[in-house]
């Protein structure tokens, strides 16, 4: 009867420690998985990056709340050289033989500025965010002598082989 | 005596798992792509005359180069070893000059990089 409980006890101890093993690998492949496909993803910046343009061409066409004309019609023309942006990047071969990494289009006082990639455009508003350019919208109120004036700023970021796994 | 060595091997494969996972976050190309974008990015929101003082003291402890941050006409890099090496583009129409301490490193002792904006 003695030898028999013995038996038993070390066969549960078996089965514990296979119990145990399996456990653990479980674990391990999990947090392995989970840490590898965790930092497989590349850091996505570009919502921020549309956003800190769209503030540029804001801060640029008004002038403490108050619509800089001269700006806006020096822009209609080349808002890079009116606002002091470079919307060429070649950080990437690959972005050398594009347009642009960039879309700028301001709509304010009745006059339309475009810069940029504009085949972007056709992205905004689309459900989807993975690979796909990132849009931001900005609409903003400046004083053009005793008037109100909007104005709407739409940035558009490309960099998909930066920001998105592809 | 068999809990002991139990114990001891919960403890070892623990350590294992918390170093693979501690290693993996401070890989020299996720350091790279993270610290050009964070300095393309503050490049981008700053205004002529800015002094941008970043503390990069865990991206350049992995350095082995002369130079790791450097600035090419609109795109800052980032390389910390010769293998590796991330380049990120601002939109910004600036000069920006990564400064050079008195030791001559750009890293001062708080592990600081600093860059003037023009």
């Amino acid at each position: 009867m003695m030898i028999n409980l013995k038996i038993n006890r070390k066969g549960d101890e078996r089965v514990l420690s296979m119990y145990w093993f399996i456990l653990f690998i479980i674990v391990a492949v999990a947090i392995v998985s989970a840490v590898l496909i965790f930092y497989s993803y590349l850091l996505d910046v570009r919502s921020t990056e549309a956003g800190i343009l769209s503030d540029r061409v804001a801060d640029c066409l008004s002038d403490n709340g108050i619509l800089n004309e001269g700006k806006l019609d020096e822009a209609v023309n080349n808002i890079e050289g009116a606002c002091n942006l470079i919307l060429k990047d070649e950080s990437k071969e690959k972005y050398s033989s594009m347009k642009s990494q960039y879309y700028i289009k301001v709509e304010a006082n009745g006059k339309l500025i475009e810069s940029g990639d504009r085949d972007f455009l056709a992205y905004c508003g689309q459900s989807s965010k993975v690979n796909i350019p990132v849009c931001f919208e900005k609409k903003l109120f400046v004083l053009n002598g005793n008037d109100f004036v909007p104005i709407k700023i739409t940035t558009v970021v490309r960099k998909v082989e930066q920001n998105a796994k592809g | 005596m068999s809990n002991v060595v139990f114990i001891l091997l919960v403890i070892l494969f623990f350590s294992i798992l918390l170093t693979f996972v501690v290693k993996q976050s401070s890989k020299e190309y996720i350091l790279e792509e993270q610290s050009a974008k964070k300095i393309a990015l503050a490049i981008d929101a700053a205004n002529p005359g800015t002094q941008i003082y970043l503390n990069l003291a865990k991206v350049l402890e992995k350095n082995v180069r002369e130079e790791p941050i450097t600035i090419q006409g609109n795109i800052v890099y980032v390389k910390l070893t010769e293998k590796t090496g991330y380049g990120y583009a601002f939109f910004n129409n600036v000069n920006v000059e990564v400064v050079k301490q008195g030791n001559g490193k750009i890293m001062d002792e708080n592990g600081g990089v600093l860059f003037r904006v023009r």
